[in-house]
């Protein structure tokens, strides 16, 4: 898509009914402030390994209807192969670079400009095609990582008591790990996701810790427990927040990545929240979880993701394609890597050396 | 003659090693692979260690030095297991 035809065809897109299903009931906002547009620089260099065989696969962003399109990508690299897929269970949009042994400097750069709007949901009531409820029930299914029974399935059934309505439901949930959730700064990355690591800790200390895949993949498990489909959407912060510094992020984005939630209403579609950056506002801010502004931004991130982040896909325990050496992935946010089939840790600078950066731009 | 020959095999076997397959049991992601394998080094006289999620295996390289309880008790102090497959 051209620059000038995201701008034009973009304020549309949330009235449309059968629009691929990332989006639809969270409307494009129209305000100049509303849009951001980035420029994203991708820059590894695995020289390092030597002799070794290197493998890569780079979790892209897709085009979201109305508010994220991946307006230009450039990629220079000296790999053997290299190709962008989609070839996958969740359609997670990767490129995928193999040098071999040989190859020398192993190196990758790629840029692209991304143009994101804010996501408002309005709750308003409508007919949702039959296609797109039947493909969200694939989100109410547990994986390897978010069981559906168990504890899970208990505190589930606890929390929303006798509520009827998926949505209030869908709040309640979203409002228990607010209140009993905590962001754990020590904890590596996003966190592992794992909604029983997290119920095992409030068993144990009254509380849990973690931080957003944790408390992503602990909301997503509660609400397919409670039958409401939900997914974790893995992306990155490109730049700052006009809400508050906890949600925002520097030039320097390769530690930025962060999840979030979208959970689907048949009458209304999926509609994003994200109870770990509420979890991440009360430390950066150092406020009290009661508080007037704690309760005023919870309110607005249940249903709505801010124009300064970029969503990458919603993959859960899956395989890439090419196929690695070490099998089953259990989130997408990540540049994964392999050396001669072994797995690099993406926090070890000895292991890669990569940066992320993304810069303001215009259009 | 024997003695030579038995003498040789020791020197041999020290200065490469065994190589030792290791079933491990409590992985749950890829990111477990490397908890086991700095378990695993952290073994004086583990020259190299390869951990696949895939197949739940570790390739171990070790010295006549470490034991397979060397290896366990390593393991296990990371919250997983290791079983003894086949020592070559």
């Amino acid at each position: 898509m051209q620059r000038r035809e995201f701008i034009t065809k973009t304020t549309a897109a949330g009235a449309l009914c059968c629009v691929p299903s990332f989006l639809m009931s969270a409307a494009p906002l129209k305000s100049k402030e509303a849009l951001g547009v980035y420029t994203i620089d991708w820059n590894f260099d695995l020289s390092h390994h030597g002799e070794r065989a290197c493998a890569l696969w780079i979790p892209l962003p897709s085009d979201i209807s109305g508010f994220q399109t991946v307006l230009e990508t450039r990629t220079k690299n000296n790999a053997a192969k290299s190709l962008e897929t989609s070839h996958n269970a969740y359609r997670a949009r990767t490129l995928y670079a193999f040098w071999d042994q040989s190859a020398a400097p192993k190196t990758l750069n790629m840029s692209f400009t991304v143009a994101l709007r804010d996501r408002q949901c309005t709750f308003k009531r409508k007919r949702l095609c039959p296609d797109t409820i039947e493909q969200s029930r694939t989100f109410l299914a547990p994986t390897a990582h978010i069981p559906t029974d168990g504890t899970v399935a208990a505190i589930a059934k606890h929390i929303v008591a006798r509520e009827k309505d998926p949505l209030k439901k869908a709040r309640k949930i979203y409002d228990w790990i607010i209140a009993n959730s905590y962001r754990d700064e020590s904890v590596q990355g996003c966190g592992t996701g794992s909604p029983n690591t997290m119920l095992a800790q409030l068993e144990r200390e009254g509380r849990m810790g973690g931080k957003c895949l944790d408390m992503s993949a602990l909301c997503v498990a509660l609400m397919r427990a409670s039958g409401i489909p939900a997914r974790e959407v893995m992306g990155i912060r490109v730049g700052a927040s006009r809400f508050s510094i906890a949600f925002g992020t520097k030039e320097d984005i390769t530690r930025s990545q962060h999840c979030k939630v979208e959970f689907f209403i048949d009458t209304i579609g999926w509609i994003p929240c994200d109870p770990a950056d509420i979890t991440k506002l009360i430390l950066k801010e150092g406020i009290d979880r009661n508080s007037p502004r704690v309760r005023e931004l919870a309110n607005k991130f249940f249903g709505f993701w801010e124009n300064n982040w970029m969503a990458f896909n919603h993959a859960r325990d899956f395989d890439l394609y090419p196929a690695n050496a070490q099998g089953t992935l259990d989130s997408f946010g990540y540049v994964y890597g392999e050396v001669d089939g072994e797995y690099l840790d993406p926090f070890d600078p000895s292991a890669y050396r990569y940066t992320i950066h993304a810069q303001k731009a215009t259009l | 003659m024997g003695r030579i020959i038995l003498g040789m095999l020791l020197v041999s076997s020290l200065m490469y090693g065994r190589e030792w397959t290791l079933h491990i049991e409590g992985m749950h992601c890829i990111a477990c692979t490397l908890a086991v394998k700095k378990a695993l080094y952290g073994v004086k006289g583990v020259t190299n260690a390869k951990v696949n999620f895939k197949t739940q295996t570790a390739v171990v390289t070790a010295d006549e030095t470490v034991t397979l309880r060397m290896m366990q008790d390593a393991v296990q102090q990371t919250g997983y297991t290791a079983n003894a497959l086949i020592r070559h």
